[in-house]
C-alpha cells in the first residue's frame, strides 16, 4: 500500500537489492567505527601475540638492531605495517584508524570474491553477511594480522575467480598479476595464503582435464591458459616473496625460511601429546612458552619442557617425528582434534576472553547454521551428481582454500582463529546457495525448490 | 546349484548383521572385562551412585542428597550386590544390557522405518564406542538408552500395529519401559511428552480435508488411548518413584530426583568452573559441569544454600537471568552447543581411552549428524505440514526434547549420547532409502 503512494523512480530503487545493501553496509560501518573506538579499543588489549607484533614493531621503526631468529616466529609483513604506521611518539592511533579503514573495506572485498566465484547477486548478499559478521568486526578492533590477511586473501582469490572469467587474454594476465600481488601482500600477514592458493590451482588445473565435451581440445591447449595465470601470479607474488624470504632466511641465521620458522614448532605444540603448553628452551636469552587456545578450550594441563629453542625447526620437527612414532594412533586423534578445534571450537581466541566473548561464542552459532549448514546441503547436492561433477565444479575451487587450511591445521594445532579468514569463502558458498547462483552454475537442470507432494501417509 | 544357494545366503544381509553384531559382543566383552573394567574408575558420579547402592543395601533412610539423581540405577546396583559388596554380577548385567542395547535400536529403528532401517542400526549401534564405552563404568547411561530404545520401539509399533490388542499391548509396553527409563534418567519424560504432542499435531494435520470442524476429534481418539495407556502403564513405577523421592526430599514434591534447581542455577549463574553449596549444619556440594571444564571456565562461586534446595536454586538462577538477560540467552545455546559438539564426553575424556571418545564425537558429526542435517533439509524442503506430519518429525522429538532441557540446565555430550538412537535411527533411514519410502524425502535405494 505504501509502495504505491511512493514515485515511481523510488520504487524501482526500492525494488532493486542494492540501496538495501548499502544501507547494511553503511550499518556494517557504523558497527565498526563504534565497536573500535568505544566497545573495545585495540590499545586496551595489547597482550600475548598483540605484544609481540607491537613489541616488534617498535623496534622495527625505532631501533636499528638486527632482525634475529626470535623474531620472524611470526610473518614479518603486520609488524612492518605498524612500524610504517606508527607516529614519532610510537603512538598507536594512526594504526586503529587504518585497521577501521581495512575492516570497513573487507565487506565489499568478499561481495567482489562472491561476484567474481558466483555472480552478482552472490556478491550483494555476501557483502550485506560479512558487513555484520562479528569476528570481521572483532578482529579488526585488535592488533592481529588477521584483518588484513583477510582482506588482501580476499582480493587474491576474487581475482583469481575473475580472471578465470574474463575473455580478453591482457584483461586475464593485469587481473591474474594484480591477484598474485594481493596474494604475495597476504602471505606477509599469514603464510596459509600459499598452501590455499595452491590448492586452489591444482583443483583447477585437475578440473581442466576432467573436463568432458566432445569439442573439447587436447588436454595441453586446455591446460595452456591455466599455465599462464599460474605463471603470471607466481611472477607477481615473486617480488614481496623475495624480499620476505631474504629477510627471514638472513634473520634465521642462514636457514632458508619464507614467512617464518615457526611451523615446525607448531608441529611440535601440535603433536606432543594433550598439553597445554611447551616451553622451548632459551636462545641468547629469548625463551618462549606457547600453548594454543585449542589445547587450552580442552582443558590440557600437561606441559613439556625441551631443551632447544623455538626457533630450531629441525630439532622441533624431529622431536615431533620421534613423539609421532611412538604415539602413531595419537597422533592421528590429535590431528583430527585440531581440525575440530578449528571448525567447531567453541569460541575465537582472544575474544573468548574478553567482555565481549558472548558475541564471539554467538558468531560460532552463526558460523553453524549459516554458512555450515548451508556448505553441508551444497555439497551433498553436488556430490549427488558423481565425483567427476563435484571435482570440475566452482565450489570445489571455493573450497580448495578450506581444504588447504584443513591440511595445513592437520599438521600443526587448530584453532577458530585460524579458520576465520576463511570464513570468507563459506560465506561465498553459503551466499551462492541461498541465491541460487551455486545451483545454477553447479547443478544445472536441478530442481530449484523439490516438489511438494504431500507425502505418503504413515 | 550350491553355490547359488550359497550366494542366496551371502546376499542375506541378516547374516552380515549378525556377524557384525557378534564383533560387537566381542569388542564388549573384551573392553568391559580387560581394557575399563568398571570397577577401576569409581569416581564422581559412579562414586555416587555405587555409595548410594551401598547405604540403600545397608537399609539406612535416603535423605534429600540422596535423590539429586533418580533413584532407579542405584536400586538396580543395591538389588545386584545385596548378596555382598561385591560388583561383578552388577558389572556381568551391564555388559549383557550393553551387548543388548544394538538389537534393541535395531527394533526401535525397526518400528520407525522399516527392517532396512533396523538392520543397519544393529550394525551401527553394535560397534559405536560410546555405547561400549558406558557398559564399561558404573552409570546409569546404558540402561537408559536401552529402556529408552525398548520405550519408543513399542510407541513407534503403536502406532502402526492394525490389530486394536497388538496397539494396546504395545502401548503398555512402551509405557512401562518408559517409568524404567525415567527412573534411571529424568530426561525420558519430556522427551515421551513431546513426541506426543508432535504425534498429536501430526494426526490433526494429517486429517481428510472437507469435513465438519469437529471431525479434528476423531482422528486424535487413538492417539489418546495411546497416551492413556501409555501413562497407566508408566503410572506404578513412577507413583512409587515420586513417593520415595518426595518423603526422602523432606515431603517437597519430586519424581525422579530434586536437582533440577540446582542443574538451573548451574547453567545460569555466569561462566562457572563449578558451584559450591553450602547448607551449614546439613550439608555440602560441589558440582561443576563437563561443558563449563571443555570451555575452560575457572571461577569458583558460592551459595548459602543447599543442592537440594530447589526453590533457592531457581529464586537464584532467576535474579541472575533478570541482570543479565543476554549473557543467559547465550549461556543456553552454550549448553546445546556443549551437548552436540562438545569434543569429548565425560569421564572418558579423563581415561586412557580418551582417542575413542574424541572420534567417536567425529564419527556421531560425520555419520550421524550431518546424514540428520540433510534428511531435514531434504523433508524441510517439502513444507512445514510434511515436515510436521513427517515419521523423521516423530524421531527427531526426542531430540528436540533435550536440547530444551540442556539449555535450561547445562550441556554436554554425555547427555546428548542415549539420544545418538534417535539420530542413529534418522541417518539410517536416510541412507537405506526407508526414508524416501517413509517421508518422501532423501535420496532413494
Amino acid at each position: 500500500m505504501i509502495e504505491k503512494m511512493l514515485p515511481v523512480g523510488v520504487r524501482a530503487r526500492m525494488g532493486s537489492a542494492l540501496p538495501w545493501v548499502i544501507l547494511v553496509y553503511a550499518l556494517g560501518i557504523a558497527l565498526r567505527v563504534f565497536y573500535t573506538l568505544k566497545v573495545q579499543r585495540p590499545e586496551d588489549f595489547v597482550m600475548s601475540d598483540m605484544y609481540f607484533y607491537v613489541t616488534l614493531a617498535n623496534r622495527l621503526a625505532f631501533s636499528s638492531d638486527p632482525l634475529m631468529p626470535w623474531d620472524i616466529t611470526h610473518p614479518l609483513g603486520y609488524p612492518a605495517l605498524l612500524a610504517f604506521v606508527l607516529s614519532r611518539t610510537g603512538s598507536l592511533a594512526r594504526v586503529v584508524d587504518l585497521q577501521i579503514v581495512i575492516s570497513c573495506l573487507v565487506p565489499l572485498a568478499i561481495g567482489l570474491l562472491g561476484a567474481a566465484a558466483y555472480g552478482r547477486r552472490t556478491g550483494l548478499l555476501a557483502t550485506v553477511f560479512a558487513s555484520l559478521y562479528f569476528p570481521f568486526v572483532d578482529f579488526g578492533a585488535l592488533f592481529l594480522s588477521e584483518i588484513h590477511f583477510i582482506f588482501w586473501l580476499t582480493l587474491a582469490f576474487a581475482a583469481f575467480f575473475a580472471a578465470r572469467r574474463v575473455r580478453r587474454r591482457g584483461v586475464a594476465v593485469a587481473i591474474a598479476a594484480g591477484g598474485g600481488f594481493a596474494l604475495s601482500v597476504a602471505t606477509a600477514f599469514k603464510s596459509v595464503a600459499i598452501p590455499a592458493a595452491f590448492v586452489f590451482f591444482v583443483v583447477e588445473g585437475l578440473a581442466i582435464l576432467l573436463e568432458r565435451r566432445d569439442d573439447a581440445p587436447s588436454w595441453r591447449v586446455r591446460l595452456a591458459p591455466w599455465a599462464i595465470r599460474v605463471a603470471v601470479v607466481g611472477v607477481a607474488a615473486m617480488p614481496l616473496l623475495g624480499v620476505l624470504t631474504s629477510v627471514c632466511t638472513r634473520a634465521n641465521r642462514g636457514h632458508f625460511c619464507v614467512t617464518g620458522n615457526k611451523a615446525p614448532s607448531d608441529f611440535l605444540l601440535g603433536h606432543a601429546g594433550r598439553l597445554a603448553y611447551i616451553q622451548w628452551g632459551d636462545d641468547e636469552g629469548h625463551g618462549f612458552h606457547f600453548g594454543s587456545p585449542g589445547s587450552y578450550l580442552r582443558h590440557y594441563n600437561d606441559h613439556l619442557d625441551v631443551p632447544f629453542p623455538m626457533t630450531d625447526g629441525a630439532a622441533n620437527a624431529g622431536a615431533a617425528w620421534k613423539w609421532i612414532a611412538q604415539h602413531p594412533g595419537e597422533a592421528i586423534v590429535l590431528s583430527i582434534d585440531h581440525v575440530f578445534d578449528t571448525f567447531f571450537g567453541v569460541a575465537h581466541w582472544p575474544t573468548y576472553g574478553h567482555p565481549t566473548w558472548a558475541f564471539a561464542h554467538l558468531s560460532q552459532y552463526v558460523f553453524m547454521i549459516l554458512l555450515f549448514a548451508p556448505m553441508v546441503f551444497a555439497c551433498a547436492a553436488i556430490l549427488r551428481r558423481g565425483w567427476r561433477a563435484a571435482l570440475t565444479s566452482r565450489t570445489a575451487l571455493v573450497l580448495a582454500p578450506i581444504a588447504a587450511l584443513t591440511l595445513t591445521v592437520m599438521i600443526a594445532t587448530g584453532e577458530t582463529r585460524y579458520r576465520i579468514p576463511f570464513d570468507i569463502f563459506f560465506i561465498v558458498l553459503a551466499c551462492a546457495y541461498a541465491t541460487k547462483d551455486l545451483a545454477r552454475l553447479d547443478l544445472p537442470g536441478a530442481s530449484p525448490t523439490g516438489t511438494r507432494a504431500t507425502p505418503p501417509r504413515s | 546349484m550350491q553355490s547359488r544357494r550359497l550366494k542366496a545366503v551371502l546376499n542375506e544381509p541378516f547374516l552380515w548383521v549378525s556377524l557384525v553384531y557378534a564383533c560387537g559382543i566381542g569388542v564388549r566383552l573384551m573392553y568391559t572385562l580387560i581394557i575399563q573394567p568398571p570397577a577401576t574408575t569409581i569416581y564422581s558420579d559412579m562414586g555416587l551412585y555405587v555409595g548410594l547402592a551401598r547405604r540403600i543395601v545397608g537399609h539406612m533412610p535416603l535423605t534429600a542428597p540422596d535423590v539429586t539423581h533418580p533413584l532407579g540405577y542405584s536400586e538396580l546396583l543395591a538389588f545386584l550386590m545385596a548378596g555382598g559388596q561385591s560388583l561383578t554380577l552388577a558389572m556381568n548385567v551391564q555388559l549383557v544390557v550393553a551387548c543388548l542395547l544394538p538389537p534393541a535400536v535395531g527394533l526401535m529403528c525397526w518400528a520407525a522405518y522399516g527392517r532396512r532401517t533396523g538392520l543397519l542400526a544393529v550394525v551401527f549401534s553394535s560397534l559405536y564406542f560410546p555405547f561400549i564405552e558406558y557398559g564399561a563404568l558404573f552409570l546409569s547411561e546404558i540402561h537408559f538408552t536401552f529402556w529408552l530404545a525398548l520405550a519408543f520401539a513399542g510407541l513407534f509399533a503403536a502406532r502402526r500395529a492394525h490389530r486394536r490388542g497388538a496397539m494396546i499391548a504395545l502401548a503398555l509396553g512402551g509405557g512401562l519401559a518408559l517409568s524404567i527409563a525415567s527412573s534411571l534418567k529424568s530426561v525420558a519424560l519430556p522427551a515421551v511428552f513431546l513426541y506426543f504432542v508432535i504425534d498429536g499435531v501430526a494426526l490433526v494435520l494429517t486429517r481428510p480435508a472437507g469435513d465438519p470442524a469437529s471431525s479434528w476429534w476423531r482422528p486424535l481418539k487413538p492417539w489418546l488411548l495411546r497416551g492413556a495407556l501409555v501413562a497407566v502403564a508408566a503410572a506404578p513405577l513412577l507413583g512409587v518413584l515420586a513417593r520415595v523421592c518426595t518423603r526422602a526430599n523432606n515431603d517437597q514434591f519430586c519424581v525422579t530426583g530434586n536437582k533440577m534447581g540446582s542443574d538451573f542455577l548451574l547453567g545460569h549463574y555466569g561462566r562457572i568452573a563449578d558451584i559450591e553449596w553450602v547448607s551449614p549444619g546439613r550439608d555440602v556440594f560441589r558440582f561443576g559441569s563437563p561443558g563449563a571444564l571443555l570451555r575452560h571456565y575457572d571461577d569458583h562461586v558460592s551459595v548459602p544454600f543447599s543442592m537440594t534446595d530447589g526453590a533457592a536454586n531457581k529464586r537464584q538462577a532467576w535474579r541472575w537471568i533478570g541482570d543479565h538477560p543476554g549473557e543467559a540467552v547465550v549461556l543456553s545455546l552454550d549448553h546445546v552447543y556443549d551437548t552436540f559438539f562438545g569434543s569429548s564426553m565425560w569421564p572418558t575424556f579423563n581415561h586412557g581411552s580418551w582417542p575413542y571418545g574424541n572420534i567417536s564425537e567425529y564419527v556421531f558429526i560425520v555419520f550421524l549428524f550431518i546424514p540428520t542435517l540433510l534428511a531435514c533439509g531434504a523433508i524441510v524442503r517439502r513444507g512445514w505440514r510434511a515436515v510436521l506430519t513427517s515419521r523423521t518429525a516423530l524421531a527427531f522429538a526426542p531430540i528436540a526434547a533435550l536440547t530444551i532441557t540442556v539449555a535450561v540446565a547445562t550441556g554436554e555430550v554425555r547427555y546428548r549420547i542415549p539420544f545418538d538412537i534417535f539420530f542413529i535411527a534418522i541417518a539410517c533411514a536416510y541412507v537405506v532409502g526407508d526414508m524416501a519410502r517413509v517421508d518422501g524425502a532423501g535420496p532413494r535405494r
